[in-house]
């Protein structure tokens, strides 16, 4: 079954580059309104940004975290990070 | 306007904070690799996340180029600012989550180290290290400057940028050797504040004592006198189609994401999943509430010092303390250029330590320990990393004090020179087929078109654009041309990605 959060992911990232190249549609507004300028970026930067949290929101809602223990720093420490991370070809 | 006793009074204490507070966190941390050095490992809360973030992020660019550049582009400069901000959470849920994904099964150091992991080219790593130094270094010696300037125009001359500069690049090679990252990131999330407190109180007061506090008033006179600040492409003509397309990509990709202070804190930094999602959240909140505040200057510079030319408004903050506020309440103007100064050496020192780090990360870890196989025991790989640091940190107070012309070029194409190398990164983390020679192709083609982008006058307008189209057309024809990676390697990358959303998701 196709998990939910993957068709909001498209519809996000589909409706954010469709408002951020409303905004970058070449000739508007023309040089010089000031009216223009304004109603433009009302109309395109205002629903790219309900759009990106409006998206994440509900994307954070379906897509759950695990609860996991708090890794503490001295866990941390204790990982031998100075091996390269990978072996082959390095 | 400031006594150079005061001024000096100033750096000296918020230094010898600093510095005590390296000496605390060393002593706190213990740590005991390169790898917690470098990027604290994984342990990074949210909340010092967000404010290291913003505060490496930004420059005294803020303080100095970033009125100014309101003052010249209008509020059609601030609207293409208020277009990218949003791209940050949708890059990173597709791109960086995914890398702190990988680098907690990986644990990666270097912003390169990823890359090779991918794709196990040596050749990519030394192309990779060089791209990624040359953007730091220029970027911490710039910023030693500014900080000088900011105490030369503060006292009227009274300290020289020279002793300033030194006295700066002094202290910040006492402060990060000693704690690395996590009292960076802890002294900027201090620092964040300040500088964005600085900002706001500068831009209110000359406000309230331009215009009598009155918003709409200084609105409708500049709508009435200055009505191209509202429109495209803004006063001085800053902003046509092409910068207004070229320069939100270049800050969506090239500095928010493909930066190496920035791609190792939204990478390699937070302590868990949740930890990311904060950021995403509140990262284009805080980014708002600094480009506001410094449009706010430039708004109110442009209502109250209309005329401005070239030079000089790159110095409306002082120009509005010492021709608007000055004149109607010295001590106030006082206060605000001690804030100027001490906002220029919060965000200065927060940035530049950032940038000294990862200088002094890709010599001891990509060039040392992984091209030339430096076999050390750890005490004593930590101890180079710090040397590195040090020595990085003497070599950006001497660009600092002998600036050649190219690190000026450096600077201002360093955010068009990481982005051919996003194309790279996406094709690594979402497509099987991508193979090294594509990446190695794509990167050196991508930055050349960049280099030729400037060299043919089109890099003010286009930024990195042109050179990272080159380089995504070129990973994709180059992998289809070449032999596929083996499927040992791709399993293994793979399979590390899908074992930690698997940890970390629920499904």
């Amino acid at each position: 079954m196709k998990k939910s959060y993957k068709t909001t992911e498209k519809w996000w990232l589909g409706l954010t580059v469709l408002f951020y190249a409303l905004y970058n549609v070449p000739g508007f507004p023309v040089y010089g309104d000031a009216n223009a300028a304004l109603w433009h970026g009302a109309l395109t930067i205002l629903p790219l940004w309900i759009i990106v949290y409006g998206g994440m929101a509900i994307l954070h809602k379906q897509r759950r975290l695990r609860k996991r223990p708090d890794q503490s720093l001295q866990a941390a420490d204790n990982i031998n990070t100075d091996e390269p991370i990978s072996k082959g070809g390095i | 306007m400031l006594s150079a006793f005061t001024t000096w009074t100033l750096y000296i204490s918020y230094m010898g904070a600093l510095i005590a507070f390296g000496v605390y966190v060393w002593w706190r941390e213990k740590n005991n690799s390169a790898r917690h050095f470098y990027t604290a490992g994984n342990t990074i809360n949210w909340f010092v996340l967000c404010m290291t973030y913003i505060a490496a992020l930004m420059s005294t660019w803020v303080f100095f180029a970033g009125p100014g550049g309101y003052y010249r582009g209008g509020f059609g400069y601030y609207m293409s600012e208020l277009s990218y901000i949003p791209l940050f959470p949708v890059l990173t849920y597709f791109v960086m989550n995914k890398v702190w994904l990988l680098n907690t099964q990986r644990n990666y150091t270097t912003q390169a180290d990823i890359f090779v992991d991918r794709f196990r080219s040596p050749t990519l790593r030394l192309v990779l290290a060089l791209v990624f130094f040359c953007v730091s270094m220029p970027y911490a010696a710039a910023i030693y400057i500014a900080c000088g300037k900011a105490a030369t125009v503060a006292t009227n001359g009274a300290i020289t940028q020279t002793s300033a500069v030194i006295f700066v690049g002094l202290t910040a090679l006492l402060f990060i050797p000693f704690g690395g990252v996590k009292s960076v990131a802890w002294a900027a999330t201090v620092q964040a504040w300040i500088f964005m407190v600085a900002l706001w109180t500068i831009g209110i007061c000359a406000i309230a004592y331009g215009f009598g506090g009155d918003v709409f008033g200084a609105t409708a006179s500049v709508w009435e006198h200055t009505n191209s600040w509202f429109s495209y492409p803004g006063p001085e003509q800053w902003v046509p189609y092409s910068a207004r397309f070229g320069y939100p990509i270049a800050c969506a990709i090239g500095w928010t994401i493909m930066l190496p202070d920035v791609f190792i804190r939204a990478g390699y930094f937070g302590k868990d999943m949740q930890t990311q999602r904060s950021l995403m959240v509140l990262q284009p909140v805080l980014q708002t509430i600094v480009w506001t505040g410094v449009m706010f200057i430039g708004f109110a510079a442009i209502a109250m010092l209309p005329g401005l030319k070239g030079g000089d408004t790159e110095l409306v903050i002082p120009l509005l303390l010492a021709k608007i506020i000055s004149p109607q309440s010295a001590t106030v103007a006082a206060i605000l250029m001690a804030v100027f100064v001490w906002g220029t050496l919060a965000k200065g020192l927060s940035a530049a330590t950032s940038h000294l780090l990862v200088a002094g990360s890709i010599i001891s870890e990509d060039i040392l320990t992984r091209l030339l196989k430096l076999k050390v025991s750890p005490n004593v790989h930590i101890t180079i990393a710090r040397l590195a640091v040090v020595g990085l940190g003497l070599m950006a107070l001497w660009l600092a004090l002998n600036p050649p012309d190219l690190m000026w070029t450096l600077i201002m194409f360093a955010i068009a020179l990481v982005m051919p190398i996003f194309p790279v990164l996406v094709a690594a983390l979402y497509w099987r087929r991508a193979t090294a020679p594509a990446a190695l192709t794509a990167s050196i083609v991508g930055v050349i078109g960049v280099l030729l982008t400037y060299q043919y006058g089109m890099g003010d307008s286009w930024y990195g654009v042109l050179g990272m189209v080159a380089s995504a057309v070129l990973m994709v024809v180059v992998s289809y041309m070449t032999k596929e990676t083996d499927k040992e390697v791709l399993d293994e990358f793979y399979g590390a990605l899908a074992k930690a959303e698997a940890e970390y998701y629920e499904d």
